[in-house]
Formats: structure tokens, sequence, C-alpha cells
């Protein structure tokens, strides 16, 4: 039998540091500056969220932001990890705004507070922090405060009177009324702003989106609901921005189609059966947790096995 | 002069990056040259090769002498290393010759200009077999130049060839950042270049396709290849070669020019995973070990020199530099003028698959002959961000050339064969993931394991036999003690007479010793470095087997005898 030798290392090479680093010129974006992007496309609709519902959404936001990277710092203390090189990147932070921007603004600010905590502690940092978490940390957020507080979270105000509006006097009762849309439908054109915008810097697919926009309307057309509904809600909102979360959607062309008709088709399906202010959460977290099954559907064969 | 000619069924190469090639500086310019080297240091290990020292200490060496050889299984030449210059050996180790350099350095070949031409070896109606015997001569030829492939893996390049090729390609792809050695030996000898191509041609009358492919950003070479081929092309012995060579300029991405990658876009065949190109009947050689076959099959002239591209921005006279095989990358560097106070990180080849070599070590390690560039960087030259979590985000799959999906192999802490380690999806990565260092790792770790279980098994195997050995001996001794007794019951002093054919073999036994024995003690003697005692022991061996091999003889001759 013929003697295998054991692999040795070739004697010059410096091993602590074999292997040259490219630099950054090649790359397009990085973690942290992604992170930052995104949080700059929500600008536009945070502006118009204030000019309809006043200075308590910048304070729900921030205040969400807040505890989110609180949060984050607390388990990586527990986990005895490095906390700077983990803020730094802005995840914690960017699942905090995002769950600010889907708080009410009125809401009390232990909502914001107590929100932001679960986002960045159950739902990212429990599963192993950044990359390893199976749902949405903001969307998993929004819907334990939505089941917990569900008095605390719908207490939206009219954008016109300045009233208390009912759980159930969702927009979609004033649909027959041109115009009267108006304040939902130029939140929602705010945020496609932001979010063509990440398209055109190539930070999120378009397949996401754009996905999501069509099973919606597919579904709306089968159940009956009128087209329009696809402005209102946080359609846009969750199509870019909440949808195209890298971690949580699937990896492939494919399966990133599947995923996001079946996350427009279930908001839409929700939304005919239940007057759940949106259905959209719990369609983005049913499809995560089909993501990993559509990755295994329509893994691609590499070169070799042609 | 015409474009050059882009093939039809060229189809662009799926996958790969866009990056700063860093080629300004060294671009296209024809090599300089260096002064002599005082030292020259060959390393005895490659990827394929490992080569057994033919020197002694102490010898004095001519230039183009062979110093080691690199033996198949077989126990044929697979590969020589060669002295590039002459001089005197000086240390010998597991790892390494060294040779005190005394001459002159030569200076490079001349390109070939095809004026002194031979009609005789391209005649196509030689009879196959001396066709066959003229390609073993050929490889033989090859092998002994000790050419492997100069592009960077160092595979021997007569194992690339043989008789079932019907295209060859002649990889000028040089795609990896900083490299711009293979450019300049386009610009400075393409006749040399050709040269090989028609040696080539001539022991392979059957190769119907050959593909000159380079890079579009490389119009020197272009130019230059195709003047030479103009040139060619007048002369009406070569018309027939000439209409086979079909100049291919290739879209410039990382990393058209791996092997699998150009056969891919040229034939738009997909070799399988870890197959060798020539089971298709494809041989894919590089440039520089085209020239250099050409010089071995031409002229007979080994592999002492090579191309290499001295870069980086610690060297005030960056270029590409023509060395003799064995300069210590500390006299090149110093000869390109090394700003040592700058140098911050000496990275053996190119700008992606380079290794950074220990900086303590550099007077220590010779330029090999895969070696093609040597990058003096700077500290900011080569950032070495933080690695973070992957987001998975999949940016390496769409990059990836051989299709894989870096990101899971990643996650899985697993490995694919199918992955060239050309790093693509680490330059795309936005979490700075060294992923390919992952996967070797992981590789390295597995096999690991299996060369140990291959070890395991080894030894229970042998264990295993020795417990039978040891059983049947004992059997053996039982069966014969009990004839023993029940012979001495009857007849009582013939059980112990060995047979006349017993006693044959031990005489031959004892005289296989005694061979042995003798062969040991002349290496001993040979081998200046052997001890006295270790002498006077095989000396002793000598004689003992002596005295067995006459007992031996007369207990035969005796028997006979009584016979």
């Amino acid at each position: 039998m013929k003697k295998i030798p054991l692999v040795e290392l070739e004697p010059h090479i410096d091993l602590d540091n074999r292997h040259a680093r490219w630099s950054n010129e090649a790359k397009h974006f990085n973690v942290p500056t992604t992170m930052l992007k995104v949080s700059m496309a929500l600008i536009p609709g945070i502006i118009v969220l204030w000019y309809w519902y006043g200075n308590g959404v910048w304070l729900q936001i921030l205040n969400a932001g807040f505890w989110a990277c609180i949060g984050e710092s607390i388990v990586l203390k527990i986990r005895q990890q490095p906390i700077i090189p983990a803020l730094s990147d802005y995840s914690a932070l960017l699942a905090g705004l995002l769950l600010g921007i889907c708080l009410p603004a009125q809401a009390p600010w232990w909502l914001g507070c107590w929100g932001g905590l679960t986002a960045s502690m159950l739902g990212k940092q429990l599963f192993g922090g950044l990359g390893q978490n199976p749902f949405n940390p903001a969307m998993l957020a929004y819907l334990i405060l939505l089941l917990g507080f569900p008095i605390e979270m719908t207490v939206w105000l009219d954008p016109y009177s300045g009233a208390d509006m009912q759980t159930a006097a969702t927009p979609l009762d004033r649909l027959n009324t041109p115009g009267a849309l108006w304040p939902w439908v130029s939140v929602q054109l705010a945020f496609l702003i932001g979010g063509l915008w990440l398209i055109q810097q190539k930070i999120i697919p378009y397949a996401l989106p754009a996905g999501v926009v069509i099973g919606f309307l597919i579904i709306t057309a089968l159940v009956g609901l009128p087209f329009t509904s696809v402005i209102l809600g946080a359609s846009c909102f969750g199509a870019f921005f909440i949808a195209t979360d890298p971690v949580t959607s699937p990896n492939t062309q494919a399966a990133k189609w599947l995923f996001a008709l079946g996350v427009g088709g279930l908001t839409a399906y929700i939304r005919s059966l239940e007057h759940f202010p949106d259905g959209f959460a719990f369609a983005i977290i049913l499809m995560n947790s089909l993501a990993p099954w559509f990755d295994q559907l329509f893994q691609p064969k590499p070169s070799h096995f042609k | 002069m015409s474009a050059v000619p882009l093939l039809k069924q060229l189809k662009p190469l799926t996958g790969g990056v866009f990056i700063n090639s860093h080629k300004s500086v060294t671009a296209e310019t024809a090599y300089q040259f260096i002064p002599t080297p005082p030292q020259l240091i060959y390393h005895l290990h490659n990827k394929y090769l490992q080569y057994l020292p033919k020197v002694v200490v102490g010898e004095q060496i001519q230039a183009q002498q062979v110093i080691a050889t690199a033996l198949t299984e077989t126990q044929a030449v697979s590969s020589n290393l060669h002295a590039a210059l002459s001089g005197q050996v000086i240390e010998i180790t597991q790892q390494r010759i060294i040779i005190a350099v005394s001459s002159e350095p030569d200076l490079s070949p001349q390109n070939y200009a095809f004026d002194d031409y031979k009609p005789a070896l391209l005649d196509h109606e030689t009879s196959s077999h001396n066709l066959l015997e003229r390609e073993q001569a050929a490889l033989q030829k090859i092998r002994q130049a000790g050419i492997i492939g100069l592009g960077g893996a160092g595979f021997p390049s007569a194992s690339k060839l043989n008789r079932h090729l019907h295209t060859l390609v002649v990889n000028g792809v040089e795609c990896e950042p900083y490299i711009t050695a293979d450019a300049a030996l386009m610009v400075a000898e393409p006749g040399n270049i050709l040269l090989g191509v028609i040696e080539l041609l001539k022991i392979y009358p059957q190769l119907n396709s050959i593909y000159i492919a380079i890079e579009d950003n490389k119009p020197q070479s272009i130019k230059a290849i195709q003047t030479a081929l103009a040139q060619l092309s007048l002369k009406t012995q070569y018309a027939q070669c000439v209409h086979k060579i079909q100049l291919t300029a290739i879209k410039t991405v990382y990393p058209a020019g791996g092997e699998r990658q150009l056969i891919e876009q040229l034939t738009g065949r997909a070799l399988k995973i870890r197959q060798p190109a020539s089971d298709i009947g494809i041989a894919c050689l590089n440039i520089a070990s085209i020239a250099a076959i050409g010089q071995a099959l031409a002229f007979g002239r080994p592999l002492t020199h090579r191309v290499v591209t001295l870069t980086g921005n610690a060297l005030t006279q960056p270029g590409n530099y023509y060395l003799p095989i064995g300069t210590s990358f500390g006299v090149a560097l110093t000869a390109a003028g090394l700003n040592s106070q700058k140098l911050h990180q000496v990275i053996n080849g190119g700008g992606l698959m380079g290794q950074a070599v220990d900086m303590n070590k550099l007077d220590s390690i010779g330029v090999e002959a895969t070696t093609h560039c040597i990058i003096a960087a700077t500290a900011t030259e080569f950032a070495k961000p933080n690695e973070r979590p992957c987001i998975q985000c999949d940016a390496c799959v769409p990059v990836c050339p051989e299709h894989l999906l870096p990101q899971k192999l990643f996650q899985t802490n697993d490995y694919s064969l199918a992955c060239i380690e050309c790093r693509a999806c680490e330059v795309v990565c936005p979490s700075y993931i060294p992923l390919v260092d992952y996967f070797t790792a992981a590789k390295q770790q597995d096999r690991t394991q299996f060369i140990k279980q291959q070890r395991a098994e080894q030894a229970k195997k042998r264990y295993d036999a020795r417990k039978q050995r040891l059983a049947q001996i004992a059997r053996k001794q039982a069966a014969v003690a009990v004839t023993i007794q029940q012979s001495t019951a009857i007849k009582p002093n013939q059980s112990k007479q060995p047979t006349l054919r017993q006693l044959k073999t031990q005489v031959n036994k004892s005289k296989n010793l005694l061979r042995q024995a003798q062969a040991a003690y002349l290496q001993l003697q040979k081998n200046q470095a052997s001890t006295a005692e270790s002498l006077q022991q095989a000396q002793h061996r000598v004689e003992t087997s002596q005295f067995k091999v006459d007992q031996a003889e007369q207990a035969l001759s005796k028997a006979s005898q009584a016979k």
C-alpha cells in the first residue's frame, strides 16, 4: 500500500498572516454602510409620518432604536463578546428604527422600550447574533407587542381630526371617497422613493419588492379586495424594508420570487379575513420560517454537474 | 492589420468580478535584468513534486547542470532542477540547496525569428511509429528540462500532453491583479512563444485548433503576437501551422484565466469536478511554459530563468525582471529599489491568490519556477479589515465562477472540491470574511482526518497480518514438535537433515543478504557525511553475511556429495 505523507505546511509562509487581503476597492458596499444606507432611505418616509402624526413619531423611533442597542449590549456582555464592533455595524439600531416606525405615535414610551429590547435580545441575539436569526427581529418584536399590548398598539390618531381612531376603522373603509386616503398614500409613496433609491444603489434586489406587490395584487383579485389597497397599510414599507432583509430572506433568485409572492399573497389574504391593523407582520414571519426550505428547493447545481 | 478576431462560440464567463488590476505600474514593458545574485536558493518541494538532490556539498557546478531530480513512482524522471548559474554548492538540507554563484548571468534567449528553418521536422507523412518515438523523446526532453506550469500551479507540463489532444490552449490571460510577467514575455519574445507552439505541432500534428488567448486589456501583447504571426505566415513552410492558430481576445474579468474557465469560454465545454483537461483532448498551457517548451525542444535549453513581476508601493523601480530561478526575494526586491522603511508585507503571488511570506526569511526564500509575482506592499496597500458575521446577502453567489454557494459552504463549515480558490467571493464580501481560508481549513481538516484513518487501517492490517503470522509460526512449531516426537520414536537421525532444495534457498537468501550489506556499505562510503562508527557497523555486517554464505555453501556441497 502506498504510504501517504502527512501534509506539511510550507516553511516560509507567514502563518499568522497567510493571505493577502484585498483592499476595499471592488466592494460597492459593506455591512455598516449597507445598514446606514437603509436607515437613510427611511428618512423621507419618516418625515412624511412626522408631518401627519407629529413629533411623537421621532420619539418612538429614537426610543426604540436606543433600547435595541441597549438590549444588544446586554446580551453581548452576557455572552462575553466584544460590544463595540457588533454595535458598529448598526444592525441593532436599524432593527430598532424599523420597529419604531411601526409603533403608533401616541403609544406610551415603555412600548418602544420593550419592543427595542425584544427585537435585539429575543429576535436576534437569542439565535446567535447578526446573520443567525430565522425571523425578522423588528417584525417579531412588533407581533409580540401587538399580541401583548393590543390596546396601546392601536392608538393611531386620525391625521385629519387628531381624534383617536377605532381599531377597526382602518383606511380600508374609506376607499370609496377619493382624496380621503392621502395621508396613508403619501407615507407609502415616501417609503417607495426610499426603496427605489436602495434598488438603484444595488443594496436590495428588485425581485423581493416586485414579488410582494405582484403576490398582493393576485390575491386581492381572487378575494375581491379593491386593487387600490396595495398602497395602504404597510405595503411599501414592508415590501422595500422588511421583506428585503438579507438574513431572513432566501438566497437564490427563484426562491426569492416565491418568498416574495408568498409574503404579498398572505398579506392580502390576512387583510381580507381579519381587521388586524396589518397582516404584513404575520405574513413575513410565516414566510421567514419557510425561507430555508425554499433555498433547499431551488439550490443551484454547480457547473461540474452539468 | 485587422483587429483581433473574436471567436463566435466565445461565451462570456458566468460569474467573476471586475477589479482594479493594479497593472499600470508594470504593464507591458519589456523585462529588465538584475545584477548577478550572490547566492541561489532552490527549494526542493513544490505542490506536486519533491526533488532529490543530485549534487554534494562543495561540488563545483556549471550553469544548466542538473542539481536535483523529481522521480515518478516508476522511477522515471518527472522533472529536474537546474542550476541557473555556475558556482559551488554550499548547503544541502531537506528543504533546499544553496549555491554560491561565481559566474556572470547569461542573457535572455533571443526572440526566435524563424530564419533557420528545418522543413524535415514538419513532415506530416512520417510513419506513426516514428511519430510515437518522437513524441516520447520530446516528452522526455520536456521532463528533463524541468518544465512545470509557470502560471503558478506548477503542474508538470509533460503530464498534460498526450496523443489524443485535438486542441491546444495557450493561456496568456493574466487575470490576477498586479501580475504582468506573461505580458512582458509576450511583448519581448513573441517569437519564442510561437516557436513553442510549432515545436508542439511537430510532435502532435493532429492538433487541429490552437487558441492563443490574451485578455483584452493587453493591447501591446496582442499586437506583438499578431505581428509575429503575420511575419510567420509570410514564410510558406509555416502556412499550414499558422492557419490553425487563432488569436483570441478574452473579456477582462477575474478569474477568466483559470484553466477550467478559459476552456469553457473558448470551447464551450465544461470540465467535470477535478477532471483534467487532457481527458477531453485539450491541453491548456501557460504562455511562459510554452516558451520554455520551445527552448527545450529546439535548443535543449533547460528552464533556469523566468520573468517575475516585482511590484508594490514599497519599490522605487517596479517592473518585470528576468531572474535566475533561485534568486532570493531579498536580492530581487533590492534590485528593484526596495524602500525598507515603507515595506510592511511581502506577498508571493498576485494580489488575490498570493501568500504573505515571513518577513524575517526574505533572504532565504528563493524564486521558484512558479513564482510569477512578488509584491512589496506598504501598510496601507492591503487592508485587513475586521471580519464581521455573514449576513447572507448572496453577493458571493453571482461571482462564483464554479457556480457554488460560498455562503452556504461557510455556514455549514463545509468545502467543495470544485472550488478553484480564486477568492472572487472574498473580494465582494461585505463582511470581509476570508471565505477561502475557511474552505481550505475545512479541506485540510478533512484530509488530516482521512490520512489518520488510512494510517489506522494500515496499522490494523499490519497488526492482523502479524497476529496471523505468529499464529502460523506457533502452529508450525507445534506440528514440528509433534513430528519430531513421532519421528524420534521411529527414525532418530533423519528428521534434522534438510533437503537439497532447502539448502539451495538458504544459500540464495544469504547471498541476497550479503549483496544488500555490500550495497549499504558502498553507499555509506560514497556519502561523505557518514561517520566512522556507522562504516564500521556496515563492514561488520558484510563480514558476518559473508561468513553465513560460506557456511551455507559448505553445507550444500556436503549434502550434494552425500547424495
